[in-house]
């Protein structure tokens, strides 16, 4: 881009790119284990403050598994809903039923497809009277399983 | 020489052309399969189209720095608007290919135009109409990009990870926040200075922020992306062809700005290496095409020009 002209792609052109970039696209994409949470770090007089937040969160038992940012105003972020910011890791929890229901079937790990391999999903399902109540069993067990561990560190 | 960038609603058959070019590029596949990606299932062909959400799905998987995921290789920090900027240049590129129409320049929506509309008639507007992009729906079933000729081919779970999907395009507009960002709105993000500034994240002040739309958000970019919904929710967002009209109107925003107050961007090359990807000639993530900088899209006037830069 720039100043520099540009030829036009072709699909040999776009073949050999993705070939070249898949390594990098395939190590971002890879599964990130372990209980969601973020770091907020800043410079304030001369000191580094550094806020490590953990939350183990569970749906109908199964843990919650993904990314998850906590700003220092206490707001969650996820990758999972990029343009949205939550004011509670509850709203933020019931909005991913809401929105990925197809997630929360009970059928293996949430967000990973099932353990047992891939599930190729159909129309998303609107959300029926017994998604409904599934919802709020949910919402119920992740307030009860719900943890905020903050440290602060030098 | 430059291709001139229409508005979509008011320009004849700038919406049109989109389209077709979408459904060309649906429809095309370069050779890459979801088994490169690591996406899980039988391996199937990518179309071309599809490469743009998997690249958007990459750039955001990308964290800068690795360690925390609120800032990553194109959201959430300067590089919003260089690597948005970047990536509507390849589609441009590759739709004047298949549209074989050299002239052909990306369409964008200036949706505070409509945020000027009645609460009401916002989800109704032109541009939802099925002469246009067609409407709201579980699946969109008017316009051009109706189950029988677009299909969702790859989508993110709730963990943002990908996966194989077949399914029509869902749009659920007006659901979760009832109006667009407005007039008032644009003008005052005109009026932000700096560029970005310290911490370079979601709280940061400054121009990039406010129109990424963090402060007090959902706002300007962030607003129009809840406003659609369905689709145009999760990381996978440009699935839904107005995601890349609401950039580039957002780019068009940008440019607007840089008429007013320059071709400059922060942070320079001497920032520490946490912003590593952000600085002015640090590499864009890239998936189609060879990479670019930040430093090399801010002036793209000999590319693309927009027909207004009246945000």
């Amino acid at each position: 881009m720039g100043g520099r002209p540009e030829a036009l792609p072709t699909l040999e052109s776009i073949a050999s790119y993705v070939k070249k970039n898949v390594p990098a696209a395939k190590a971002a994409m890879k599964m990130h284990h372990g209980d969601p949470g973020g770091v907020e770090s800043e410079q304030y007089n001369g000191h580094q403050i550094v806020i490590r937040t953990t939350y183990h969160i569970e749906v109908d038992g199964t843990p919650l598994m993904g990314h998850l940012s906590v700003d220092s105003n206490g707001h969650v972020e996820s990758h999972a809903l990029p343009n949205y910011e939550f004011t509670t890791p509850m709203n933020f929890v019931k909005k991913l039923i809401d929105e990925f229901p197809q997630d929360f079937t009970g059928q293996g790990g949430h967000g990973h497809g099932g353990h047992g391999g891939m599930t190729m999903t159909g129309m998303k399902a609107k959300k029926s009277k017994s998604k409904a109540k599934s919802k709020g069993k949910a919402a119920k067990k992740a307030s009860k399983s719900t943890k905020l561990t903050a440290r602060k560190r030098r | 020489m430059a291709v001139t960038r229409p508005n979509v609603v008011t320009t004849a058959n700038a919406c049109k052309n989109y389209a077709r070019g979408v459904i060309l590029l649906k429809n095309e596949f370069p050779g890459p399969t979801t088994t490169n990606f690591g996406i899980p299932g039988p391996a199937t062909k990518v179309s071309t189209y599809d490469l743009f959400v998997v690249w958007h799905h990459v750039a955001m998987m990308t964290f800068t720095p690795p360690g925390q995921f609120s800032r990553n290789s194109a959201h959430g920090g300067p590089v919003f608007l260089p690597w948005h900027r970047f990536m509507l240049r390849q589609l441009e590129l590759n739709l004047q290919r298949v549209l074989q129409d050299n002239n052909f320049g990306l369409p964008y929506w200036d949706w505070a135009a409509d945020g000027q509309l009645p609460q009401q008639q916002q989800p109704t507007a032109t541009l939802w109409t099925a002469e246009f992009l067609g409407g709201t729906g579980n699946p969109v079933s008017n316009g051009p990009f109706t189950p029988q000729s677009f299909r969702v081919k790859v989508e993110s779970l709730s963990s943002a990870m990908l996966q194989q999907a077949n399914r029509g395009l869902i749009r659920e507009l007006g659901k979760d926040i009832q109006t667009l960002p407005t007039k008032a709105n644009t003008s005052a993000a005109l009026g932000a200075t700096p560029y970005d500034a310290a911490p370079w994240t979601r709280g940061s002040s400054g121009f990039r922020n406010l129109l990424e739309g963090w402060p007090n958000g959902p706002a300007l970019h962030n607003r129009v992306h809840v406003f659609i919904g369905g689709d145009m929710s999760p990381a996978s967002s440009p699935n839904d062809p107005v995601f890349f009209l609401n950039h580039c109107n957002v780019d068009r925003i940008w440019e607007a700005w840089m008429q007013k107050h320059g071709r400059t961007y922060v942070p320079d090359d001497k920032a520490p290496a946490t912003l590593k990807g952000h600085r002015l000639h640090d590499q864009l993530t890239s998936l189609i095409s060879a990479p670019t900088t930040p430093a090399a899209v801010l002036d793209v006037t000999s590319q693309y020009v927009y027909d207004s830069l009246s945000v």
